[in-house]
């Protein structure tokens, strides 16, 4: 807490207190947690329900049994936009014979991990892909997690227009419910809160005119999600 | 700012075909796209209870929780601004801006932004403010006020859309959607790549985490927040709510009741200015705001209004805001959650005049997913614009001071009911009054008909057929 | 079965029909209907223009008139005036020193009924043994179907008419404009509502609009006059009297 008082925040504060009635802040007894019984789903199951949502938004995944054709198909979609690759500092891409592979087609990788913040910006800005790990997927609603945890994650999601996305399948989560439980008790309200965390679902979309759809606004167009199993 | 005639808002609103055409497609589009929505749920009433029960919680320990998050805010390094008036907060961010050299920022859709008038303070102040919202960004070129809390240009068609873009813009004449989004990201994309600083407001606030929640499916928020290294979000308090896990309760009800969706493409949870090791300048301020909501806290009949969330979906479902639109409520909030805060937040003299201008009907309570009671707060608003003497109408008090008399002496009601129901009987062509004399029974007629009575009263029939 | 008919200032002045036709429906059914003339209005329209005195004058009133009433059930052929009474009374007599009046309301506020759901739900009747041969198109009432959550009930009522045809319009539960003095101090918002549901009434095919609320039927029937269209009102009352 503040230890010296500024003018309006006592001004404030103590206008809320007056308004509810007391001088001091009064301690709450907390609210009783909500429980909902959780969604017991096989695994099979919850990859499916993912993909259905998630292609429901208009995102394309795609469903590898294993890493074998991991780096072909992240080629394939990378060498439609022609212009550079940026990948997060998540090091399963480092484990991956990736910037090989895409360099074999002509596209450079861009890994900005120590890069100053406005050249990170800039960089990216002219990638054409952006590629990213997962913190966690949500079956419900067809949604992927990032944390800033993984270095650069949120601008390289961001800024290019096409992003894929890695999912393992252990990664599933069945509800929304139990996942923001989660992000609560393992991302934010832990000892090392990451600075944010975004959920993903789907490519950026408006309908302001018209109540039309509109996909690829001003984050990415495309949102591609790769699920091994 | 002052909220001039209603009734001829009203007129030119019901009037302008266009936008009669624009509303109906909205309003009944949302509709169904909510109804669609809820189905994904298993118990929406339980969701929207506990909703309730959170927000209710909260606000009567808004104390309590303001406290908590100023503190893990600062915790993590954000500064934090009371703003006790909203000339304070645009005080305040002017002068982040100005001391800093900052010429532009880029700014996400936000009411409460909307409600100080924060743009025409930093325009004031030399500060370039740029709308990202699609909608926001097509009225700030069109100079208009948001018509709709969730979709703020609806009231215009695609071609209106098409003809501002290509007088303001310059770069030709975009037709379809896609092309008017195209055209709208390559325009912003600069904004947001040279700002050096993004405004937002935010959904939510957790006390327990000093988290800002923000939802939304364009991308300029995240653009907003992540690339420029300062961020400011105005955030009224009643936006807060304590704990992370509470979030799971609203982010279900807030997609589906604001656009229909089960999610919106991103949800953003900031905790804080971005620390990397190697770079200074990243802020993070979170300016609170007051700006009148104490002043509903204070009052415990209204304090619910307090609980919105601001989804929108009374709107949708108000059988005046799909006639009149969000304009004419004259200023920043309409339909029904714009007519309970609208005069609080200003003052019944101002808004007075909205809570009259409903039927009552009860639809937006059974929208809201936080189960306000807004027939019941327009109600205890129309009494207090009575009792206040700001609604004062001599002639309308003395004819309910009257009839209230004549309802307390049974005899006197019977006489003066065979008295009204002779006249009627003169006036009547055919069982039916086509044109009355004068207010109020012209302001009837002027639209319909009015049903002559026949025969005697149910009381007078009652008394020769059954005696007693 | 005693039942007190709280008749509506509305029904008593400008509807008297539909104050016979519940008469004569009930008496079929088997209930000694009373009328104790000393009623006149609930203070519903004081109430909801702001005048919250006036319409507490007009509540005491009420209470006095029925506290002492023995009826099982005190009916009203309106779901806005019963919701008055149930649902809003309280906040009328709500201050610490008004336990006084709060025990006299308590004596009349739960004996309160809508005419629908006190045939369906305290008689347990479906068929009231009426018979109308036309096509017929049903409107919800908002506070009959919001404040007193009755819907089901009219609807099953209407289905047991012998040679009865009940079409459903589209959005039943849309209001209908009326809302008190909103319909004239916003006469002209109040009528664009109206057309929206004039629109609907006509499409559904139907030669008769019912409703539980007089002042929405009076709405109606004011709207579909103007309009020229051969479409007529009833009172659900009106329909069950038909034989």
């Amino acid at each position: 807490m503040r230890t010296v008082p500024e003018t309006n925040q006592l001004s404030v504060l103590d206008d809320v207190r007056r308004a509810l009635g007391r001088r001091a802040t009064l301690l709450p007894v907390p609210l009783d947690p909500f429980v909902e019984s959780p969604l017991e789903i096989d695994s099979n199951t919850l990859i499916e329900r993912f993909i259905q949502e998630a292609t429901a938004v208009r995102a394309q995944v795609y469903r590898l049994p294993g890493e074998l054709r991991l780096v072909e198909t992240i080629v394939e979609v990378c060498s439609r936009q022609n212009d550079d690759v940026a990948m997060s500092g998540a090091i399963v891409f480092g484990e991956t014979d990736l910037p090989e592979a895409l360099a074999a087609r002509g596209l450079s990788t861009f890994v900005g991990n120590d890069t100053e913040h406005h050249q990170l910006v800039a960089r990216l800005a002219n990638c054409g892909v952006g590629l990213t790990a997962v913190d966690y997927a949500i079956a419900e609603t067809g949604t992927i997690v990032l944390g800033s945890d993984e270095p650069n994650a949120l601008l390289v999601s961001l800024l290019p227009p096409v992003h894929i996305a890695l999912v393992r399948a252990g990664q599933m989560i069945a509800t929304m419910d139990e996942a923001i439980k989660r992000i609560g008790s393992e991302q934010i309200g832990s000892a090392n809160p990451a600075r944010s965390v975004t959920l993903i679902t789907g490519p950026s979309r408006t309908s302001d005119v018209e109540l039309v759809l509109s996909i690829g606004v001003h984050g990415p167009k495309e949102l591609h999600v790769i699920v091994i199993e | 700012m002052p909220n001039p005639d209603l009734t001829q808002r009203s007129h030119d609103a019901l009037e302008n075909s266009v936008l009669q055409g624009a509303l109906k497609a909205a309003t009944d589009t949302f509709i169904e796209r909510r109804r669609e929505a809820i189905t994904s749920v298993a118990d929406w009433e339980a969701l929207r209870q506990r909703a309730r029960q959170v927000k209710e919680h909260t606000i009567n320990h808004l104390d309590y929780y303001l406290e908590q998050l100023v503190a893990t805010v600062e915790a993590h390094g954000g500064r934090v601004f009371w703003a006790h008036t909203g000339q304070d907060a645009c005080r305040y961010i002017v002068d982040v801006a100005q001391a800093r050299g900052i010429k532009s920022v880029v700014k996400s859709k936000s009411m409460a932004t909307e409600e100080i008038e924060l743009n025409d303070a930093l325009e004031a102040a030399g500060v370039r403010p740029v709308e990202t919202d699609l909608g926001e960004y097509i009225i700030q070129l069109a100079h208009e006020k948001p018509s709709h809390i969730i979709v703020p240009a609806i009231h215009k068609t695609r071609a209106q859309i098409s003809d501002l873009f290509e007088e303001k813009l310059r770069a030709g004449r975009p037709n379809e959607v896609a092309e008017i989004t195209a055209m709208a990201r390559k325009r912003l994309r600069n904004e947001f790549l040279s700002a050096p600083m993004g405004i937002t407001g935010a959904n939510f606030a957790v006390a327990e985490t000093g988290t800002i929640v923000l939802v939304e499916n364009e991308g300029n928020i995240r653009l907003s927040t992540q690339v420029p290294k300062i961020h400011v979000a105005v955030v009224g308090i009643e936006k807060l709510i304590p704990r992370f896990e509470d979030l799971s309760v609203f982010l279900r009800l807030l997609p589906r009741s604001g656009t229909g969706q089960k999610q919106t493409a991103y949800v953003s949870f900031l905790n804080g200015p971005r620390q990397t090791k190697a770079e200074a300048g990243f802020e993070f301020h979170l300016v609170l705001m007051d700006n009148g909501r104490t002043r509903i806290l204070a009052d415990e009949q209204m304090r619910e209004s307090l609980y919105c969330i601001r989804c929108g979906a009374c709107l949708n479902v108000c059988p005046v805001y799909q006639k009149i639109g969000g304009q004419a409520y004259g200023w920043i909030y309409p339909g029904p959650i714009g007519a309970v805060i609208s005069p609080q937040l200003q003052s019944l003299k101002q808004s007075g005049d909205l809570p009259f201008a409903s039927s009552l009907c009860g639809a937006c309570r059974d929208a809201c997913p936080v189960a306000i009671n807004l027939p019941d707060m327009l109600l205890a608003l129309r009494a207090k614009a009575k009792e206040s003497g700001v609604d004062r109408k001599p002639a309308e008090h003395a004819a309910m001071r009257g009839f209230a008399f004549i309802a307390r002496h049974p005899g006197l009601f019977t006489w003066s009911g065979r008295l009204m129901r002779a006249f009627a009987r003169l006036m009547a062509k055919g069982g039916m009054i086509k044109s009355g004399p004068m207010p109020p029974l012209s302001d009837w007629t002027d639209y319909r008909d009015l049903p002559a009575p026949r025969g005697p009263s149910f009381r007078e029939r009652w008394k020769k057929e059954d005696g007693k | 079965m005693r039942v007190s008919l709280f008749i509506t200032c509305l029904v008593d002045q400008m509807f008297p029909d539909v104050g016979e036709a519940m008469v004569v429906t009930l008496r079929r059914l088997g209930v000694t209907v009373g009328f104790n003339d000393a009623q006149t209005c609930c203070g519903q329209v004081a109430f909801n223009t702001g005048y919250r005195p006036e319409a507490r004058s007009m509540a005491e009133h009420f209470i006095k008139v029925f506290e002492s009433d023995p009826a099982d059930f005190i009916v009203a052929p309106s779901g806005s005036c019963t919701a008055m009474v149930r649902n809003f009374y309280g906040e009328l007599f709500q201050g610490p020193d008004e336990r006084f009046w709060r025990d006299r309301l308590a004596r009349v506020q739960p004996r309160l009924r809508e005419f629908s759901e006190f045939i369906v739900n305290e008689l347990g009747v479906e068929d009231v043994g009426a018979s109308f041969a036309h096509r017929v198109t049903y409107h919800d009432a908002c506070h009959l179907l919001r404040e007193l959550g009755v819907s089901e009930e009219p609807r099953r009522l209407i289905r047991a008419v012998r040679n009865i045809n009940l079409l459903e319009m589209e959005a039943p539960d849309t209001c209908c404009g009326f809302g008190g003095t909103f319909s004239v101090k916003y006469g002209e918002i109040s009528n664009a509502i109206m057309q929206e549901k004039l629109a609907r009434i006509v499409n559904s095919g139907a030669e008769y609009v019912i409703a539980n609320d007089s002042s929405c039927l009076m709405q109606l029937a004011g709207g579909l006059s103007r309009a020229g269209s051969p479409v007529k009102t009833m009172h659900l009352a009106e329909l069950l009297a038909q034989q």
